[in-house]
């Protein structure tokens, strides 16, 4: 394995739990999260259903209240007071913050204008400022914002800023919350939710040929990377992160390419960056967002790469189970694949009833896998072609 | 190892080129003009239109219709910067600025208002069927680097920094590295935002990021960063050479670019656009931009006299 990042703690707040734990909990007792929409009066939206989180509030309150969950969770057992400020960095993945209703219906008031603050807290940059804050972090402080890839890609520049000794310790992440009126609309206008509104449950059939779109969640994850340097006076090392991928798709804004090429491109290079080979690879926890295109293109890029050990290397997407957390899902999922091959136990993959024979892999089902300990892969691929692979390693 | 600029380019409300910039520039053009329309309630000077046409640049005139602004703006800047001499495993990375504000969905929610408070019941009744099917593919900041991505069709590494000036000068960070750490050869590095219209220019005035009486605008910038060892093998003519970046975090204040009075602020692309100029006219240089995030980049460069 090439020059990884050392992952001390990582922590989120998904529509399955408050912390991470309790995520993977619940993803072994294979239990769904998504289920009627309930932070507001969806019965006569085009989709009525959605994976929330049970945290209370709206707008970048909500955001915020993530982030220090999250973070509470991860720094449990870190200790940084002895690392300077100035070789803290903090990633984020993220889009703009979805605004409560009244933030909006003020903001189209010209009698009752938005001050700056409030501006400020609806900015993609909100939460690595607020993050920044909360770490006392001088570093660099970086925001991502490439859909669907964004927590993903946070995560792999985290690496490589570590690698080139920009900073020691790194908080990694991303948050989202996608279950708003105004993205239920703007994403059901575009045709890309499953609208299985009477069975909540069966929408989200990544890789399934009865598959219709994915579903809306929402959420935010976070981890702490450490130089090898300031290992063993930070923390416990719980598993590496140790390679990087991305590429552009650079084919079509909602569509990806029929071939595969640009998540192949991205795998690639991941385990090139990690000096791994296919046949050490495991698990990987897919983009699998259960849309027609994504996932015929995701299946064909894995064979590619895996190529002889297509049969060997189970793939499972935990999106069926708590919905699509966007910018958030790149780094949730990598800290699942991470604690799927550090247990040796891939979590279940639900409504693959009818396995699409475009999508030929060997598939996690919809129990709790044995696997070999090892190296797990996790994908993010976001809408206009962004495309992220991370390689993660359990620790020795 | 050595970073170096073999390609500029640039469009704002002085010029559609970099070139053309530059004569803008000398002849002391100013692209900014107070608005005629609704936009003149705004405490904003002046309004810095790039006068540009996107079509000779697309490969398919209809993709016309899915671009955002920015995007206009970025295809033809980013084209200029590559020149002719491509390689699909050529890296992308660009500064973008937030999510346009209601500009796209704002019918939408103007419909959905009742006695001043917006209704979720009157977005489904009322809202939905003004909100524009294609407005997400719009408002999501990376899908102006998707649009350049598809253009010129770049497969390599790619990447968004999100934020004001800082965030376009964090895109050079990223391709910098990109090349020294041997993962790519080629790199296009730049910013594009459009805070013109009146959505987003309100916003502006609200965030405070310019003064009262101080001007908007839209533009773009890219720079082509390669090793030297590759310009020379190539025989590409040398611009400039970059210094090694550096980010932090701080409270530095904005960044103001010497030539905002010609062309307004442009926000994420400010900073780049600038570099683009003075590099044009062969001037070493040295950015430290802050914003309001707290994110700092420093550039420093030495140009080559063409």
């Amino acid at each position: 394995m090439n020059g990884g990042a050392a992952i001390v703690g990582f922590g989120a707040v998904t529509p399955l739990g408050a912390t991470f734990a309790e995520t993977w909990e619940q993803l072994l007792n294979r239990q769904s999260a998504v289920q009627q929409i309930h932070r507001f009066d969806a019965r006569r939206y085009p989709v009525t259903f959605g994976a929330e989180v049970a945290v209370p509030g709206e707008g970048p309150d909500l955001y915020t209240e993530m982030l220090e969950m999250a973070l509470a969770e991860a720094t449990q057992g870190v200790r940084i007071d002895h690392v300077p400020a100035e070789r803290r960095g903090v990633f984020m993945g993220g889009e703009a913050i979805r605004p409560s209703l009244s933030h909006l219906a003020q903001s189209l008031l010209d009698e009752n204008p938005v001050s700056t603050e409030v501006w400020a807290r609806h900015l993609p940059s909100f939460p690595a400022q607020t993050l920044a804050r909360l770490v006392g972090a001088r570093g660099p402080v970086a925001t991502y914002s490439t859909a669907c890839t964004s927590s993903g890609q946070a995560l792999g520049e985290a690496l490589l800023a570590i690698r080139r000794g920009e900073v020691d310790v790194a908080f990694a992440g991303g948050v989202d919350v996608l279950v708003h009126p105004l993205m239920v609309t703007g994403f059901s206008r575009l045709g890309a939710l499953s609208t299985r509104n009477d069975a909540p449950q069966e929408a989200s059939r990544p890789f399934d040929r009865d598959r219709d779109g994915f579903v809306l969640g929402e959420g935010c994850g976070l981890v702490v990377l450490v130089s090898q340097r300031v290992l063993s006076s930070v923390g416990a090392c719980k598993g590496w992160l140790a390679g990087y991928g991305c590429s552009a798709n650079a084919w079509r804004i909602t569509d990806s390419p029929p071939d595969g090429r640009g998540a192949a491109q991205a795998m690639n290079d991941a385990m090139a960056d990690a000096d791994v080979t296919p046949e050490q690879v495991v698990y990987i926890n897919a983009h699998g967002t259960g849309t027609a295109q994504n996932d015929v293109s995701e299946a064909r890029g894995i064979a590619r790469v895996l190529g002889p050990f297509v049969d060997k290397t189970y793939v499972g997407s935990t999106k069926s189970m708590m919905g699509h957390l966007v910018a958030a899902c790149g780094v949730v999922e990598a800290m699942v694949a991470l604690n799927a091959v550090t247990v040796g136990l891939a979590p279940p993959h639900f409504n693959l009833d009818n396995p699409d024979p475009d999508c030929a892999l060997r598939h996690v089902q919809d129990t709790p896998t044995p696997l070999s300990v090892g190296v797990a892969m996790s994908n993010t691929f976001g809408f206009g072609g962004s495309n992220a692979s991370l390689v993660l390693v359990a620790a020795s | 190892m050595s970073v170096v600029v073999t390609g500029v380019g640039a469009c704002s409300a002085i010029g559609p080129s970099a070139s053309q910039m530059r004569l803008a520039l000398e002849r002391g053009d100013n692209g900014c003009h107070p608005a005629m329309d609704e936009r003149q309630v705004l405490p904003i000077q002046g309004f810095g239109h790039s006068d540009v046409d996107v079509r000779p640049f697309l490969k398919r005139r209809k993709d016309r219709k899915l671009l955002p602004r920015a995007a206009h703006l970025a295809i033809i800047a980013a084209s200029e910067a590559y020149g002719s001499e491509r390689q699909r495993q050529t890296g992308l990375f660009m500064g973008v600025g937030p999510e346009p504000s209601e500009v796209e969905t704002e019918s939408a929610l103007v419909a959905s208002m009742d006695s001043g408070k917006l209704c979720t019941q009157r977005l489904y009744r009322d809202g939905v069927a003004k909100y524009p099917p294609l407005a997400a593919l719009k408002t999501l900041p990376n899908l102006v680097l998707a649009h350049v991505a598809i253009q010129l069709d770049l497969q390599g590494e790619c990447g968004t920094r999100a934020g004001e000036t800082a965030a376009g000068l964090a895109s050079i960070h990223a391709g910098y590295y990109s090349i020294v750490e041997g993962r790519n050869d080629v790199v296009l590095c730049g910013a594009a935002e459009s805070l013109v219209d009146a959505a987003t220019a309100r916003d502006v005035v609200r965030a405070g990021l310019i003064a009262p009486n101080e001007s908007v605008g839209e533009a773009a910038a890219f720079l082509r960063l390669e090793s030297r060892a590759s310009a020379c093998a190539r025989g590409a003519l040398i611009l400039a050479e970059i210094q090694p970046p550096a980010l932090r975090h701080g409270k530095d204040k904005r960044w103001i670019s010497p030539i905002e009075n010609a062309v307004g602020y442009c926000g994420v692309a400010s900073a780049v656009l600038w570099m683009v100029t003075e590099i044009m006219y062969g001037r070493d240089g040295q950015i430290t931009a802050g914003e309001s995030s707290g994110a700092v980049c420093s550039l420093s460069w030495a140009a080559t006299t063409v």
